[in-house]
C-alpha cells in the first residue's frame, strides 16, 4: 500500500500539470522583478521561428524561380528582402544577448536573492543540522537566479521549436505528405525510446555516482593541501593510489553492465530519429526527384531543407522536455525552502532591559541528532543582573547547547527560559537578541572591514570610539595600529589582495570585540580564548573582567583557571547540572568540580 | 620566445609578478603575451598530451581518428556529393539503375557508419576511466613526492598542482581538437574540390568568416577577456555574499548580528557595478558579434545565392544542378572553415595547459627519495646545528640560528607563543623542508644522507592540523592499506590507549568502518576530540623511535588531556618524545625545555632551571599558573 503511494507520488511529480505548475512558480519571479524579460524573450522566439519558416519558403521560391528562368532582378529583390529580415532580427537579437540580457539577469539576481536571503536569515538554525534540507537549501539558493533566467529562455526556445516544427511540418506536408507523416511518426516514436534510455541512464548514473565520488575524493586528497603532511607519512599514499586503480575497475565493470542495453536502445533511437530522417528520407527524396517529374527543384530542395530543420527542431523539443523535468525537480527544492515557516519567532517587540534570567525544567534534544539523546535535561538556573556566571564541564556536556537555547537559535523541547519573568518565545528574536551579546567557539570573521566586523553590522564614523574601545578591550589594539587602513581595513583576502588575513587568535579577538562594541546587557563568552596563547589569554581575561564590571557575564570554559573568579559556577555533566556554587564552595564540596580543578592545577603545582 | 615557466624552484619570481595582474587589467594582456608559446613548443605540447593518451590506451587514438575520417567522408558524401551526383546524372541522362545503385551505396555507407559509431561511443565510454586512471596514477605519484613547499606556495599551487585535477579532460580536449581539425580538413577539402570545379569564386565567399575572425577575432577576444576578468572580480563579491547566507559557518552570526545588512549592501554594490560593466562593454561586444553576422549573412548566405542566381539566370554559365549544390553546401563549408580559427586558439590553450602539466611532472623534487641511500641506523642522537629557514617569498626567517639536541629516550618540550616557529621546526625535522642554512644531524650524519622514506619512518607525528582520510578507521590509524587480522588487534589496542575505542566499537564494522560520509552513507562522523584521538592512536600503533606531538591536546578537555598524556608517556616508554605546546603545564614533564621566540631559541633547560632563571619562560608560566593561584588553593 505504502509502495503504491510512493509510486503515485512519483508519477504525480512527473505529471505534466505538476511540472508546468512548478515552472510557473519560478517564472513568476521573473514576471515580478523583470517584467520586460518575458516580452523580449518571447519576441526573440517568434522572430526566430519566422526566420526558420521563411528559409524553407525562400528555398522553394528560389529554385522554382531559377528553374522557371524568372528575371534576375526579382530574385535579387526577394533575396535582399529575406536577408533584410534576418539582419534586422539579428540586430535585435545581439542587443538582447549582449546588452539586455546581462543587465536584466542582474536585476533578476538582486530581486530573487533579496527575497531568498530574507528567508534564509529567518530559517531555523536546526535546518542546518538536517543534512538533506541543508543540501537542498544550498542548491536552491545557489542557482535560483540563473535558473529563473534559464527557464525563461528554455521556455522561449521551446515555444520557438514547437511553432516552427508545426508550421514547417504543414509546409512539408503540402509538398510530400508521406515524408511529413513518416518523419512525425519516426521522431515521435524516438521520444518514447529516448525516455526509456533516460531511465536506464538514470539508473546507471545512480550506480556510478558513489564510484565517481570516491575517485574524485582520492584525486582531491592528492591535490588539496590539507592532507599533504599525512600523505608523506607511512604508506597511505600508495594505498589510496591502489584504491583508485581498483575503483576504476569497478567503474568500467558498471559501464559494461549497462553497455548492451544502452547500445540496443541507442540503435533504435538512432534508427528512428537519425537514420530515417537523415539517410532514409533524403535518399527517398532524391530518388523521387529522379523518377517523379511532378516534383519541382524548388519543392525538392525545400523538402530537403525542411527535413533537416524538422529533424533538428523536433529532437530539440525532446531535449527541452527533459530539461523541464530537471528544472521541475530543482523548483521542488526551492518551493520547499520558500514554503518553510520558521518556528523561532515572536511578536512582542518591546523587550525590557535585562534584569533576571531563569531556566525552568529545561530539556532539549537536537532535532536531527543521530542517537536521539537529550543534549540537556532538567536544567534549572537563575541569573541576576550584574552577576558573573561560569558554565564548566567536559566536552559535550551541554554548555554550548544551553547558550544556543538562550540565544534562541533553538527552542527548548521541554521547560522554558524566562527573561525578566517572561517566556522568551514571546519576544521577537531580533529584538530579544539586541540585549544579549555572544561569542561562540566557532566564530566567523566576515570579508568586510574591521569596523563592520566589530559592529556586527553597518559601520559609520559615529561608531569609531565604540569600535576602538572594543578592540582595545579585546587586546587587538597593537594589531590595529599595524593595519594599513586602521578600522577601515578589509579583512580576509577573499576578494581583495589588499585584504588582511588574520591568525586564529587575532580573529578570535575580533569576535570578542563584537560583544564590547554594542551596549549588550548580558554577555556570553563560549570558550573565548581557546585559540590564544597563555599571555594573550591572560590579557583577555583581565580585560573581560574589567570591561564587564557593570554587565552580566556568562563564561564557558573547560579551562577552570578562566572561570574560578565567577560569582557562581555551574558544573555540567552529561546534559545535567551536577554541582553549583562559588569556586570555594565547590572545592569544599570535593565533587566533580574539585576533581577537575585539581587535575588541571596539579600540573602547575607539582613543578613549582 | 622563451616561456616564463622554467624555474627550478617553487618560489620563482615569474609567479610573483603575475599576482599583480589580478588587479591590473592591462598587465594581464602583456603577461599573457609573454606566456605565449612558440609554434614548435605548441605542437610538441599537443603531441605530448596525445602521446600520454596513446600510452594510457594504445588503440584509442587510432580508432577515434579512423572514426573521424569515416564520419567526415560520410558527411561530405551525404550533404554535398549526393546532390551533385544526382543532379548531374539527371542532366547527363545516366541510366536510372546506375544512379539508384550509387545512391543506395552511399546510403549503405551511411547505415554502416550509423551502427559503427554507436558501437564506438560505447567503446569510448569504457576507455575513459582507463585513461583517467592512467593519468591519475602518474600525477598522484608525483603529487605525493613533490616538496611540501609546492603546496604552500600559492602561485605554484594555483598554476600547477590545482591544474592536475583536470588533466584527463584536458588531454581529451587536446585529442578532440586535433580530431576536429582532421574532420574539417577532409570535409572541407572534399566540398572545396567539388565547388571549385563549379566556380572557385564561391570558395572565396566561404572564406570571409575565417578572414573576419583572423582580422578582428583577436581584438574581439581581448575585449571579451577584459570583460570577463572584470565581471569575475566583481562577481566574486556577489558569490561571497551568497555564501554567507547559506553556509553553516555564517549561520549563527547572520542571526545574532546585523552583518546581513552589510552583506545586502555589498550585493547591491556589486550588482550596480556589474551593471555598469555591462554598459561599458555590452555594446562593444554586440558590435563585434553583429558585424560577424552581417558579413556572414550578406556574403556567405545571400551573396552566394545572388551570385549563383546571377550566373545561372543572366550569365548562364552555371547549370541549375550546380547552382543547387553551391547554395546547399556553402554555409557548411564556411562554418567549418571559421571553426579552424577556433582549432588554433584551442591548440594554444591546450599547449599552455600541457606546459603546466609538463612543468609539474618534470619538477625536480628537492627532497627526493634516493633508493641507494643508506637506511637510518638505530637512533641515538639528533642535533640541529645553527639551523635557519625561510619560507619561499618571505623576508623574515621562520627559524634563525637554532641549536638543539635530542638524545634517545629524552622528553623534549618545545614551547613559545603562536608563530614562534615551533611547527616549522617539526616540518624541518620530518624533512618536509630542508634548512636554508645549517644542518640537522642524525647520529652525527647529515639527515640528507639517509634514504628519505627510511628517515621519515623514524617519526610518529600528531599534527596540530591532523587530517583523517575517508578510508577505514584501521587504515587511518596505520596510515597504510592491506590491513591484516593481526593489524586489527594492534589498531584496537592503539585506539583503546587513545581512549576512543568505546566509540569505534559501537560502529557497524568496528575498526573497518569508513570514516566520514564522503562516499559511504553509513560512514562514521567523529567530533573534533574523537578525530584527534584517532590521529593520536597513530602513535600507539606505530613502531617509530621518535614521537612528535604538535599541540596534540588542544581539542580535549582537561581530564581527557591528563589521561592522554599519561597514556602517551606510557606508550612511549623507551621512545624519544618531542612535544610542542603553548600550554606550559605539560612542559614540567620534560627532560629539557626549549623556549622559542621569533624563530630563535631564547631559553633552554629544565623546567625548574628556567623558572629559577626568571626569564620569559618564567613569566609565561606564572601567568598561566597564577590563574590557578596555588597558595590560595592550598589553604582551602
Amino acid at each position: 500500500m505504502k509502495q503504491d503511494n510512493v509510486k503515485q507520488e512519483k508519477k504525480e511529480r512527473h505529471s505534466f500539470g505538476h511540472v508546468s505548475r512548478n515552472l510557473y512558480f519560478m517564472l513568476r519571479y521573473s514576471f515580478k522583478y523583470a517584467p520586460s524579460y518575458t516580452f523580449v524573450t518571447l519576441g526573440e522566439a517568434l522572430g526566430r521561428g519566422g526566420w526558420h519558416v521563411l528559409q524553407v519558403l525562400f528555398i522553394k521560391y528560389l529554385f522554382d524561380a531559377i528553374e522557371a528562368g524568372v528575371e534576375f532582378k526579382t530574385v535579387l529583390f526577394w533575396s535582399l528582402l529575406v536577408v533584410g529580415y534576418n539582419i534586422s532580427f539579428e540586430l535585435f537579437n545581439k542587443w538582447r544577448l549582449e546588452v539586455y540580457r546581462p543587465r536584466i539577469r542582474l536585476v533578476l539576481h538582486e530581486g530573487i536573492q533579496n527575497e531568498l536571503y530574507k528567508q534564509a536569515r529567518e530559517l531555523d538554525q536546526c535546518c542546518y543540522d538536517d543534512p538533506e534540507f541543508y543540501n537542498d537549501f544550498i542548491w536552491a539558493i545557489r542557482e535560483a537566479d540563473n535558473r529563473t533566467g534559464e527557464i525563461m529562455e528554455n521556455f522561449s526556445i521551446f515555444i520557438n521549436r514547437v511553432v516552427s516544427s508545426a508550421v514547417i511540418l504543414v509546409l512539408l506536408a503540402t509538398m510530400d505528405w508521406i515524408v511529413a507523416v513518416t518523419l512525425a511518426v519516426a521522431v515521435g516514436l524516438g521520444f518514447v525510446f529516448r525516455n526509456k534510455l533516460n531511465k536506464v541512464n538514470y539508473k546507471k548514473n545512480e550506480e556510478l555516482n558513489p564510484i565517481t565520488r570516491k575517485l574524485s575524493y582520492i584525486g582531491r586528497v592528492f591535490y588539496l593541501p590539507d592532507h599533504q603532511k599525512e600523505l608523506r607519512q607511512g604508506g597511505i599514499a600508495e594505498h589510496l593510489q591502489e584504491e583508485y586503480q581498483r575503483t576504476t575497475g569497478t567503474r568500467v565493470a558498471c559501464i559494461e553492465k549497462y553497455a548492451g542495453k544502452v547500445l540496443a536502445l541507442s540503435l533504435i533511437i538512432g534508427f528512428l530519429s537519425d537514420l530515417i530522417p537523415h539517410t532514409g528520407i533524403v535518399a527517398y527524396l532524391v530518388i523521387r526527384f529522379l523518377v517523379d517529374p511532378g516534383l519541382s527543384l524548388g519543392s525538392f530542395s525545400a523538402s530537403i531543407t525542411a527535413t533537416f530543420k524538422l529533424f533538428w527542431t523536433i529532437n530539440d523539443i525532446g531535449n527541452y522536455l527533459t530539461k523541464f523535468h530537471e528544472h521541475s525537480l530543482y523548483i521542488e527544492k526551492v518551493r520547499k525552502f520558500v514554503g518553510y515557516r520558521p518556528t523561532i519567532k515572536g511578536d512582542v517587540t518591546g523587550v525590557p532591559a535585562f534584569d533576571t534570567l531563569s531556566v525552568r525544567g529545561l530539556s532539549f534534544a537536537y532535532p536531527f541528532s543521530k542517537d536521539g539523546k537529550e543534549a540537556l535535561s532538567g536544567i534549572d538556573l537563575e541569573i541576576r543582573r550584574g552577576e558573573k556566571i561560569a558554565f564548566v564541564g567536559y566536552n559535550g556536556a551541554g554548555k554550548t547547547t544551553l547558550i544556543k537555547l538562550l540565544m534562541r537559535l533553538y527552542d527548548a523541547t521541554e521547560g522554558k527560559i524566562l527573561y525578566n519573568g517572561q517566556d522568551i518565545t514571546a519576544f521577537s528574536p531580533a529584538e530579544y537578541r539586541k540585549h544579549i551579546g555572544a561569542v561562540f567557539q566557532d566564530y566567523t570573521v566576515f570579508a568586510a572591514t574591521v569596523g563592520e566586523n566589530v559592529m556586527g553590522g553597518e559601520y559609520t564614523e559615529a561608531d569609531e570610539p565604540a569600535v576602538r574601545a572594543a578592540l582595545t578591550a579585546a587586546a587587538f589594539d597593537d594589531k590595529l595600529e599595524k593595519l594599513p587602513n586602521g578600522i577601515q581595513t578589509q579583512l580576509t583576502t577573499e576578494f581583495s589582495k589588499e585584504g588582511v588575513g588574520l591568525s586564529g587568535g587575532e580573529a578570535q579577538k575580533i569576535a570578542i570585540a563584537r560583544v564590547f562594541a554594542r551596549p549588550y546587557e548580558l554577555i556570553v563568552m563560549d570558550e573565548p580564548s581557546s585559540a590564544l596563547d597563555p599571555i594573550a589569554e591572560y590579557k583577555i581575561n583581565q580585560s573581560i573582567i574589567r570591561q564587564a564590571e557593570s554587565k552580566t557575564v556568562i563564561f564557558i570554559s573547560h579551562r577552570l583557571s578562566t572561570t574560578r573568579m565567577a560569582d557562581r559556577i555551574y558544573m555540567f555533566d552529561n546534559g545535567k547540572i551536577v554541582e553549583c556554587g562559588s569556586h570555594d564552595e565547590l572545592m569544599r564540596q570535593n565533587g566533580k568540580y574539585a576533581e577537575m580543578y585539581r587535575v588541571q592545577a596539579e600540573k602547575y603545582r607539582d613543578a613549582v | 620566445m622563451k616561456p616564463s615557466l622554467t624555474g627550478g624552484s617553487c618560489a620563482f619570481s615569474g609567479g610573483r609578478r603575475r599576482r599583480v595582474w589580478l588587479c591590473c587589467y592591462h598587465g594581464t594582456m602583456e603577461e599573457k603575451k609573454k606566456k605565449k608559446l612558440g609554434w614548435k613548443r605548441t605542437f610538441q605540447n599537443n603531441g605530448y598530451m596525445i602521446g600520454l593518451i596513446m600510452k594510457a590506451s594504445p588503440g584509442l587514438f587510432w580508432i577515434a581518428l579512423l572514426h573521424n575520417v569515416l564520419s567526415a567522408t560520410h558527411s561530405f558524401l551525404f550533404q554535398t556529393y549526393l546532390f551533385k551526383y544526382t543532379l548531374n546524372a539527371l542532366q547527363e541522362g545516366k541510366p536510372l539503375k546506375t544512379v539508384i545503385l550509387t545512391i543506395s551505396l552511399i546510403a549503405a555507407f551511411g547505415i554502416v557508419g550509423f551502427v559503427v559509431y554507436r558501437i564506438l561511443w560505447r567503446y569510448y565510454e569504457k576507455r575513459y576511466p582507463v585513461v583517467d586512471a592512467y593519468f591519475q596514477n602518474l600525477l598522484q605519484k608525483k603529487a605525493a613526492e613533490v616538496d611540501l613547499a609546492c603546496y604552500e606556495d600559492p602561485v605554484f599551487y594555483d598554476d600547477y598542482v590545482k591544474a592536475i585535477s583536470a588533466a584527463t579532460d584536458k588531454a581529451y580536449d587536446t585529442m578532440n581538437n586535433l580530431l576536429a581539425f582532421v574532420w574539417i580538413v577532409i570535409y572541407v577539402s572534399g566540398a572545396a574540390v567539388l565547388i571549385s570545379t563549379i566556380d572557385p569564386i564561391f570558395l572565396l565567399l566561404a572564406l570571409t568568416p575565417l578572414i573576419y575572425t583572423l582580422l578582428i577575432g583577436r581584438r574581439r577576444n581581448r575585449i571579451k577577456h577584459e570583460y570577463d576578468m572584470r565581471n569575475k572580480e566583481v562577481g566574486r563579491q556577489k558569490d561571497y555574499v551568497r555564501r554567507t547566507f547559506y553556509l553553516r559557518d555564517f549561520s549563527k552570526e547572520m542571526r545574532l548580528t546585523e552583518m546581513w545588512k552589510v552583506m545586502y549592501k555589498r550585493m547591491h554594490d556589486s550588482v550596480a557595478e556589474m551593471k555598469s560593466i555591462v554598459r561599458q562593454y555590452g555594446y562593444k561586444m554586440m558590435f563585434f558579434r553583429y558585424l560577424f553576422d552581417v558579413i556572414y549573412d550578406l556574403l556567405v548566405g545571400t551573396g552566394t545565392i545572388v551570385l549563383a542566381a546571377y550566373k545561372t539566370l543572366v550569365k548562364k554559365t552555371m547549370l541549375i544542378g550546380d547552382c543547387f549544390v553551391v547554395i546547399n553546401s556553402i554555409t557548411g563549408v564556411a562554418a567549418n572553415l571559421e571553426y579552424v580559427g577556433e582549432v588554433f586558439v584551442n591548440l594554444h590553450e591546450n599547449a599552455l595547459y600541457a606546459e603546466n602539466l609538463r612543468h609539474f611532472l618534470d619538477y625536480e623534487v628537492k627532497i627526493a627519495q634516493d633508493e641507494n641511500a643508506p637506511a637510518v641506523p638505530a637512533f641515538s642522537k639528533l642535533e640541529l646545528k645553527n639551523v635557519s629557514f625561510s619560507y619561499g617569498g618571505q623576508d623574515t626567517p621562520a627559524l634563525s640560528g637554532v641549536n638543539l639536541t635530542v638524545r634517545a629516550g629524552e622528553r623534549i618540550a618545545v614551547v613559545g607563543h603562536n608563530g614562534a616557529g615551533k611547527t616549522t621546526l617539526v616540518k624541518l625535522l620530518q624533512r618536509l623542508y630542508d634548512p636554508s642554512e645549517g644542518a640537522i644531524l642524525l647520529n652525527g650524519e647529515d639527515i640528507k644522507t639517509y634514504r628519505l622514506s627510511s628517515y621519515r619512518d623514524l617519526y610518529g607525528i600528531v599534527f596540530q592540523d591532523y587530517r583523517l582520510f575517508a578510508t577505514s578507521v584501521a587504515e587511518n590509524v596505520l596510515l597504510r592499506g592491506n590491513v591484516t587480522d593481526e593489524d586489527r588487534e594492534k589498531v584496537k589496542d592503539a585506539l583503546k590507549r587513545a581512549g576512543v575505542y568505546d566509540k569505534i566499537e559501537e560502529l557497524p564494522g568496528g575498526v573497518d568502518a569508513t570514516v566520514t560520509k564522503e562516499f559511504d552513507k553509513d560512514g562514521a562522523v567523529f567530533s573534533g576530540g574523537e578525530a584527534q584521538k584517532i590521529s593520536i592512536a597513530r602513535l600507539f600503533a606505530g613502531e617509530q623511535e621518535i614521537v612528535i606531538m604538535d599541540e596534540p591536546t588542544s581539542a580535549l578537555d582537561p581530564i581527557a588531556e591528563q589521561e592522554m598524556y599519561r597514556n602517551m608517556f606510557d606508550a612511549c616508554k623507551g621512545k624519544t618524545v618531542i612535544f610542542i605546546s603553548h600550554r606550559l603545564s605539560s612542559a614540567t614533564m620534560a627532560d629539557r625545555v626549549y623556549m622559542f621566540e621569533n624563530g630563535a631559541v631564547i631559553e633552554e633547560g629544565k623546567h625548574a632551571e628556567l623558572l629559577a632563571k626568571n626569564g620569559k619562560y618564567a613569566e609565561m608560566w606564572h601567568k598561566q599558573a597564577d590563574a590557578y593561584s596555588m597558595r590560595e588553593e592550598a589553604t582551602a
